[in-house]
């Protein structure tokens, strides 16, 4: 009994002490029913990460980029997308856009963005017949086949592009100049995807980020100004004669469904989030606070999929962040404590 | 013989640059020596020293011997010896090197160069990885010097103070000493030293020169990537520094003592800066120069009741920061700025029975000159203290306040810009007649610092509504000496509590790219430390020396109680820290093993595993043989290596430290 005793302290001691591994892979085959999530990072940490939500049981499983692929996904991603089967994550300072199988999450390719021996810094993507548009901060849109997964063609646009959308044969691209802080740039460029050239110039205002085009023609763009009161971020609007209004709806992130558009905004003054929801075919705004947002810490992106809303919850920016999911009332219902910064959705069916 | 006296000439020229700043610096230092000259004084009631040169608030003090068997590449990698120090290292050799003391921030550690105090209000924070130790003769870390005159108010008000003393500053009973030693090492490391003194028992002339060259790359691999082997690029450093020295101390016919020193320095260094690895991308290509003037007087006034020190500095610092490869309007980013200041002080003992009454006041003027559009501010800081020393029978007390006043001014940004604080410290501590060869302490003090000029107006991220940080301390430290046989030592140690609010921290606002500047943190650090050495006096010739010493510190998170970081161990600070050194001294041969833990650390404030970063453990060796060519004149050679086990570790996440290295060194002194 008494070296029972012993045993079973010193096997106590001894798991007590036993470090936290990361997580595993739960399914290793394919994933559905759930909700994959970018983490951000942060700025030369090398800590971009991947989370995945099983909604059938609510468990979240962090770092499965590492666990799937046994290396780490790169410092700070800024956008992922799914096109065909294949999931491409943007990871800005690695300059790389990650290649996966979208349910596997297996590496097919890590495509890195290198030009002249320097990193391009790619920041967003967008898809359009079988091609990839990658805006990086060197002033250009990489074409990257998705066929090949070969870099075709690149080209040339304003300071640091930031968000990028596509509609027709036309693609649109928001320049933002934020590393010439304060002299940023403001300009819209609308270009011929045959010919890759510049076709028309819009002046949206101050810095703009995220861009998305809707089914009539339509451009959105975030005006994100100068980060304070005197010049606002807003949502901008380019209609399909080419005229650019002001809609003066304050946003942050912008994300389309259907006819919808979610329109996130985070007031890094006073602290405060808010959701909104533009109706695109109808163009007039028909929530002004979909969710209750003080629920959510750091409002950092958004997006909406089944009566259910999703926020990505930043914290504090150094602390790991939260997906907290809001039903159709805006009330919580569930959070889920995901990587450094989540940033971007996607919904697997 | 034409070329060496215009070079000594040309020298001169750079160093008194700032003349007409500094006669208005010596006419201001010199006014409280005149109004107190007429006191009759002869020998200075200075600090209390106890066992082998320890003095009771000092946490480390290392000797020429010492710094020489350590063979240490920098001043930044020595002080990783020192018990509750946290050196931030961005890499080895050549890349910066900041200390935190017990958790309080690198911003609370004071820099004294030969009693000069050297700060930098742009970035508030000293690089220790620029300092070279090869013609150091100590130094020393103090956490609470408030009775020692050489050490400048504004030095004491820090949370510590590193201090460190060079052979063109001290006084020689040699008529001529002369220093020189060639390094070269792995990573193409070259340095040369070479230091002249001509002196008499009361007056002393020195000369100094030294130049540091390294290509700085090496191999590395990282995890994940067992198989794969890296190079380290674009971590060069070449570095060339001048000193020149001067003194005379004499005794007046009333028995009063007293002693003036001068010096002046130019220093110029140009460093690649690799940054933090970033996976899948290529090294950085970074860029930086630095130079920096300085000059100063030293008078220090001896009587019976009266001791007094009084000084004057003047420093110029330049730095240029080049990013050829930034994604801006104009392709790069061409950065530099000019930091300027003067300061002055003095510091004096009355002594009256068992009181010692205490006064000082410094005063320093710093401005900044930016090709940034930084509004050119300048700051007025003023440091003044009042205290009293009570030694009584068993016991010898010190009462000390402070008043810490600022003003600043932006030609751009007008904003709340006085600052006054008046901060207390309190000091009881055992003397001899109570407990014998052992020393109990117990300190009490509160400092403030204030935002640096990066903190306040950097664009975009400067933040004109910051406080300045608050700390408290409080420590209890004992101290055992004791002389057995053949075996000598002593042993110390402090239990410490502190307490760290309005702390200065960057935090992202709009995205990641842009952060902001607050008065959010709040931190408490506790702790203890312990430090023993040992020596063994195997015969006339032969010793071994061992000494260790031990930190393990609580620094907690006290910031936000609904954070998920509330109550963990702050980022990149260790809990346990030990370093140990033994030495054989047989003959003419010194042997040294020394050796380096640091615990586990976070890369960010949240503890979880994804932050987590491994401890470490290094081992250094070295041998060194000295011998006599002729009298006195001793030639020295000493190889050794670093990282003897070829650890792969970050100390800061993803800044690569370097693998196993080599150096050999060949002095030769008279």
């Amino acid at each position: 009994m008494k070296y029972s005793l012993i045993i079973t302290i010193s096997c106590l001691a001894i798991l007590s002490c036993k470090k936290e591994k990361i997580e595993e892979n739960q399914n290793s085959s394919e994933y559905n029913n759930g909700i994959l999530v970018l983490n951000e990072g942060l700025f030369q940490q090398n800590n971009a990460s991947l989370s995945w939500i099983d909604l059938s049981s609510n468990e979240v499983t962090n770092q499965i980029f590492l666990s799937t692929n046994n290396r780490p996904l790169g410092d700070t991603g800024n956008d992922m997308d799914v096109y065909g089967g294949k999931l491409y994550i943007v990871v800005n300072a690695s300059s790389t856009v990650e290649v996966l199988d979208k349910r596997s999450l297996k590496s097919i390719k890590q495509v890195q963005l290198q030009y002249d021996g320097q990193g391009q810094q790619p920041r967003s993507i967008a898809f359009h017949l079988g091609k990839a548009y990658i805006t990086s901060y060197d002033g250009y849109v990489n074409i990257l086949d998705t066929t090949s997964l070969i870099i075709t063609n690149r080209i040339q646009v304003g300071q640091n592009p930031e968000g990028l959308g596509v509609y027709g044969n036309d693609l649109f691209v928001s320049n933002s100049g934020g590393l010439s802080f304060p002299d940023v740039d403001s300009t819209v460029f609308k270009i011929d995807l045959f010919t890759h050239q510049v076709t028309d110039t819009f002046v949206v205002g101050n810095n703009p980020g995220d861009l998305v085009c809707d089914d009539q023609g339509d451009v959105y763009v975030v005006k994100r100004g100068d980060y304070s009161e005197n010049d606002p971020s807003e949502l901008i609007r380019i209609d399909q004669n080419g005229d650019v209004e002001q809609t003066g709806i304050h946003a942050s992130t912008l994300t389309k469904n259907d006819h919808q558009l979610y329109i996130s905004y985070y007031n890094y003054n006073s602290g405060q989030g808010n959701v909104s929801v533009f109706d695109l075919e109808n163009e007039i705004l028909l929530n002004n606070g979909l969710i209750n947002s003080s629920e959510v810490e750091t409002l950092y992106g958004f997006t909406f999929h089944m009566n259910k809303g999703y926020a990505c919850d930043a914290m504090n920016f150094t602390n790991s962040g939260y997906i907290k999911s809001f039903d159709e009332f805006g009330d919580i219902d569930q959070s889920y404590h995901v990587g450094l910064n989540p940033t971007k959705i996607i919904y697997y069916d | 013989m034409k070329a060496v006296r215009n070079f000594l000439f040309n020298s001169l020229g750079l160093l008194f640059q700032g003349f007409n700043q500094f006669c208005g610096c010596c006419a201001l230092i010199f006014c409280p020596f005149f109004l107190f000259a007429q006191y009759d004084t002869t020998k200075l009631e200075g600090v209390t020293v106890i066992g082998h040169h320890k003095l009771i608030d000092e946490q480390a003090k290392f000797d020429r011997e010492e710094i020489l068997s350590l063979a240490s590449i920098d001043l930044g990698v020595l002080l990783k010896n020192v018990a509750g120090a946290n050196i931030a290292d961005y890499g080895g050799i050549g890349s910066m090197k900041t200390v935190s003391m017990r958790g309080m921030g690198t911003t609370h550690t004071g820099f004294l160069v030969n009693g000069y105090p050297r700060n930098n209000s742009q970035s508030g924070q000293i690089d220790f990885g620029k300092i070279q130790i090869n013609n150091l003769e100590s130094a020393a870390v103090r956490i609470s010097p408030s009775s020692d005159i050489s050490i400048p108010v504004s030095s004491k008000m820090k949370g510590s103070v590193v201090i460190i003393e060079t052979f063109e500053q001290t006084f020689s009973q040699k008529p001529i000493s002369l220093r020189s030693s060639v390094t070269m090492g792995s990573f193409g490391r070259k340095e040369v030293n070479s230091s002249i003194k001509i002196a008499n028992p009361g007056a002393f002339l020195s000369f100094s020169g030294n130049i540091r060259d390294y290509n700085g790359d090496f191999q590395y691999s990282l995890p994940y990537e067992t198989d794969s082997i890296r190079r380290r690029a674009n971590n060069d450093m070449n570095e060339m520094n001048l000193a020149i020295g001067g003194g005379k101390k004499w005794r007046s016919r009333n028995g009063n003592a007293q002693r003036v020193k001068l010096y002046g320095s130019l220093d110029r260094s140009h460093r690649s800066l690799p940054g933090a690895i970033i996976l899948y991308n290529g090294d950085a290509n970074e860029k930086l120069f630095t130079s920096e003037r300085s000059i100063g007087v030293d008078h220090l006034f001896i009587g019976k009741s009266l001791s007094m020190r009084s000084f004057a500095t003047y420093n110029n610092h330049q730095l240029r920061y080049i990013d050829p490869e930034y994604f801006n309007l104009e392709g790069e980013i061409d950065n530099s700025y000019l930091n300027n200041s003067i300061h002055t002080g003095f510091n004096g003992k009355l002594k009256k029975n068992i009181f010692s009454f205490l006064f000082g006041n410094d005063l320093r003027s710093s401005s900044l000159n930016s090709s940034r559009d930084l509004g050119n501010p300048s700051r007025l800081s003023n440091f003044a203290m009042i205290g009293m020393d009570i030694d009584l029978d068993y016991f010898s007390t010190n009462l000390t306040l402070f008043h810490h006043h600022i003003k600043d001014q932006n030609i751009q940004l007008s904003h709340d810009n006085q600052y006054d604080r008046f901060n207390p410290q309190v000091q009881v501590t055992t003397t001899d007649k109570l407990l014998a060869k052992t020393r109990l302490t117990l300190w009490f003090k509160r400092s403030s610092r204030a935002p640096t000029f990066n903190e306040l107006y950097y664009s975009q991220i400067g933040n004109t509504l910051l406080a300045p940080e608050e700390s408290e301390q409080l420590n209890l430290g004992y101290f055992w000496v004791f002389d057995k046989n053949m075996i000598s030592g002593k042993i110390s140690g402090n239990i410490f509590y502190n307490r760290l609010k309005n702390k200065i921290v960057s935090i992202p606002t709009q995205n990641l790219f842009v952060w902001s500047i607050q008065n959010v943190g709040k931190v408490l650090s506790y702790g203890k430390d312990i430090t023993v050495d040992l020596e063994f006096d195997i015969s006339g010739k032969s010793s071994i020396s061992f000494s260790s010493t031990n930190t393990y510190q609580i620094v907690q998170d006290q910031s936000d109680r609904n954070s998920p970081s509330f109550g963990h161990q702050i980022a990149n600070t260790p809990k346990f820290t030990n370093s140990s050194n033994i030495k054989f001294d047989i003959n003419d041969i010194n042997i040294q093993v020394s050796s380096l833990y640091i615990g586990e650390r976070y890369a960010l404030n949240e503890n979880i595993q994804t932050n987590l970063l491994e401890a470490y453990f290094i081992l250094n060796t070295s041998c060194r043989y000295s011998f006599e060519i002729k009298k006195e004149n001793i030639l020295s050679v000493q190889a050794g290596v670093r990282n003897l086990l070829a650890k792969q570790y970050f100390h800061i996440n993803y800044f690569v430290m370097p693998g196993r290295n080599y150096f050999i060194k060949l002095s030769y002194e008279i």
